[in-house]
């Protein structure tokens, strides 16, 4: 396998950074900005006190990473703002998922984090009345073509992500974590009703902490794409170290993973956030969540993909099965979401798209 | 009813006599503004107030009768300024 | 030590090998080529450069053949930065210009520790004079002429400002010419080194001018704001110089920014520190020596205010 790279070392450890050769830190900067996780370095280096006792040239490029990722917040915040004025508007409650939820909640994974859609989670029954308050403040469809709108509304879980006609900022509306046509099917209506407001922010509501950590599992892993991969993890390693303080928190974890039917997205958060990053996990959970583990064999073929594809997409940090590993996770992920016949149709109506284009 | 400066905002201005260019704390956007707007702002970072104490200060200020055009422009003025998230009202 | 120092034949090794580190104001770059031709053009127009000291580079960037079949046929160049390809290949004969424009785009899109503003920064008189000015203003030109008249070059293309205090950054890099500006300098200033025109690119034939010596020299000296002129180059017409309040100044140069819109309030500040302790100008000239009068009055002005 491949050499541990550097970024992982120091994601565990920040106060490793303080002791690298220059070629270190090279590597480590490169790693950090192929994985977008340049602002989270910044700051981990400044909360470890480790910022003093590095080089100006490299300063240079994290200061400039923390004020990017401070705009980014400021903008999260503004567009809370507004989707709250649009579905206020129509009575809908707002309930923030990712990225946005962290920051509305001021949580450990909202920092140093740059921010692209805001996404939010509405009952499906009220989902047209979402997409008609987000229109009459600004927000507009996109993917206008039949396959695609079909694509969103039908086969995944949300609509097409609305664009802001003034703003460009994007929205996406779910009203499920998964989409219909996954294997898994966790019960939105039960994440609904667990949700839980947030008291300095009227009217805003995230996941409950255990749905929270388990979404972001579930997202990872059916992502198609795993340039974010890395990312995304450390969002978890966020998540978890943050949450674990609460009572019971681990049990009703596990607990409620299986009661969702996501007990093996589970196991693979835990398996790889603790090999990856030594996130503290518990024995116990580690043990409880293997009870939705896969077969030994194919154990053996995720942990070889995903320890691949996990890693920050340089060169540096790859080796010849990681261009293959990120492919064959790109179908798994297509086909977890999509019956086989689906599929099939899905990936022929991308691959004419694609020809046509290139004409 | 009173207006106040929206909290956070640290109304970051640069000036000439006619306008002026403010940056929003809030949304992220830069603006480019009247005078007569940016002195309504200046004063609402000052203390909060209501819109008949606006009329009377800046009728003074400008020199002008505080009468029902300066009344409706100042009006139109802070709505304008709300609706950028600049400011906002509360009930006193 | 410079550029220069090195023997052609370790240059071209290094160029192959791990890289060759230089600096070039703020920032150290680590270029790998095996083309012959950029090896040539880069050690014509870079030789005053210091050597970096590597193995830490702020940029890796790679000029090599595409993976396809146009490596042979046709053949094209790609730029790579940090194995990323931004662009699009080009025709191999494009090979320097590609590395200049892709140089300028990993600095405009990495190096958010500064406010990028998309124009030329000269200084004279302990002022700096920004030239902010979209494409086909003669910005170029007019910046090629002033700094074969005593002004100091700091960039020609990516004005750097330090957020902490406003101040200008040097990087001075080969000034960028096109078309009929190209041999309009090379008449202008027989004595400057250029490299090869290069003909059919996207902004018609290029070439690059290289630096004053004595303008790389002074690349770790900042300059102080006092000028942003707006030029506009129109044939035939008389000077005219005409004073922009600095709330219009500012939104036109924010207008004209990389990352303005990513740095929120701190690229408000730094905007706003120049701004404030600037005249500025629009600038419509005819004439090149008119203009360097104009510029030479302008800069006495602002270096005494």
């Amino acid at each position: 396998m491949i050499a541990e790279p550097v970024i992982l070392k120091v994601l565990r450890n920040p106060q490793s950074a303080a002791v690298l050769a220059p070629a270190d830190w090279d590597l480590l900067l490169r790693q950090a900005r192929a994985a977008r996780l340049l602002g989270r370095l910044a700051l981990l280096m400044r909360e470890h006190g480790v910022a003093h006792s590095l080089p100006q040239q490299i300063n240079m490029h994290l200061e400039g990473a923390l004020v990017v990722a401070a705009r980014h917040r400021v903008a999260v915040e503004w567009e809370i703002g507004q989707i709250k004025k649009a579905l206020d508007s129509a009575g809908l409650p707002l309930i923030l998922l990712k990225g946005a939820a962290y920051v509305a909640a001021d949580l450990a994974a909202a920092r140093g984090r740059s921010f692209s859609d805001v996404d939010i989670l509405v009952p499906k029954a009220r989902i047209n009345q979402a997409e008609a308050a987000l229109m009459m403040h600004g927000w507009g469809g996109s993917h206008h073509n039949a396959y695609d709108q079909r694509y969103y509304r039908e086969w995944m879980h949300e609509l097409p992500p609305m664009q802001h006609g003034k703003r460009l900022t994007v929205i996406d509306v779910h009203h499920a974590i998964l989409p219909e046509t996954a294997a898994s099917k966790p019960d939105s209506a039960k994440l609904l009703a667990a949700a839980r407001a947030l008291p300095e922010r009227p009217g805003v509501m995230v996941l409950q902490p255990v749905d929270m950590v388990i979404h972001s599992a579930c997202h990872l892993f059916h992502e198609e794409e795993l340039d974010k991969g890395l990312r995304d993890l450390t969002d978890l390693d966020a998540l978890l170290r943050g949450f674990s303080a609460e009572p019971d928190f681990w049990q009703r974890l596990v607990r409620r993973a299986n009661e969702l039917d996501l007990g093996r997205v589970l196991f693979y958060a835990l398996r790889y956030a603790s090999r990856l990053l030594h996130t503290p996990v518990p024995e116990e959970a580690i043990h409880a969540a293997a009870a939705a583990a896969p077969a030994r064999p194919l154990l053996a073929v995720m942990d070889a993909l995903y320890c691949r594809a996990l890693m920050a997409p340089h060169a540096s940090c790859s080796d010849w099965l990681s261009g293959p590993a990120r492919r064959t996770l790109f179908v798994r992920a297509h086909w977890l979401r999509m019956p086989p016949g689906l599929l099939a149709r899905h990936l022929a109506h991308k691959a004419a798209v694609a020809m046509k284009g290139e004409e | 009813m009173k207006w106040r400066l929206r909290e956070g905002q640290a109304l970051r201005m640069l000036s000439t006599d006619d306008e002026s260019v403010i940056y929003n704390d809030h949304s992220g956007d830069t603006h480019l503004v009247s005078a007569a707007a940016a002195s309504l702002l200046q004063r609402l970072q000052q203390s909060d107030a209501d819109t008949a104490s606006l009329l009377t200060a800046c009728a003074a200020e400008w020199e002008l009768e505080a009468d029902e055009e300066l009344d409706a422009t100042i009006r139109e003025l802070l709505t304008e300024l709300d609706s950028l998230g600049l400011i906002e009202a509360y009930l006193s | 030590m410079n550029i220069s120092a090195l023997p052609p034949a370790e240059l071209r090794r290094r160029l192959r090998s791990d890289g060759l580190y230089f600096r070039t104001g703020a920032f150290t770059t680590c270029l790998r080529t095996r083309l012959e031709p950029v090896a040539s053009s880069f050690s014509l127009l870079y030789n005053d450069y210091p050597l970096g000291d590597g193995p830490y580079a702020d940029f890796h960037v790679e000029l090599a053949p595409p993976r396809n079949w146009r490596r042979w046929i046709r053949p094209q160049i790609a730029f790579l930065s940090d194995g990323n390809a931004p662009f699009k290949p080009l025709p191999r004969d494009q090979a320097f210009p590609m590395f200049e424009w892709g140089l300028n785009w990993c600095v405009s899109s990495q190096a958010h520790h500064y406010l990028m503003i998309h124009a030329a920064v000269i200084e004279k008189n302990g002022a700096a004079a920004i030239l902010p000015a979209p494409p086909g203003s003669g910005k170029s030109t007019l910046c090629a002429v002033l700094i074969q008249h005593g002004w100091r070059l700091l960039s020609d293309e990516l004005t750097l400002i330090r957020r902490s205090d406003s101040r200008l950054i040097p990087l001075p890099r080969p000034v960028s010419l096109k078309n009929a500006s190209i041999e309009v300098m090379k008449r202008y200033a027989p004595n400057a080194v250029f490299s090869p025109s290069v003909h059919d690119t996207i902004k018609g034939t290029v070439a690059q001018m290289k630096a004053p010596a004595t303008s790389v020299a002074r690349a770790d000296e900042p300059a102080h704001p006092g000028l942003i002129v707006f030029p506009r180059y129109e044939a035939g017409a008389p000077l005219a110089l005409t004073p922009v309040p600095r709330t219009r100044a500012f939104m036109r140069v924010a207008d004209n920014a990389f990352n303005y819109a990513q740095l929120g309030s701190a690229g408000f500040d730094a905007l706003a520190g120049v701004v404030r302790h600037s005249d500025c100008y629009d600038f419509r000239y005819s004439v090149i020596d008119e203009a360097i009068q104009a510029f030479d009055r302008l800069s006495m002005q602002a270096g005494r205010s």
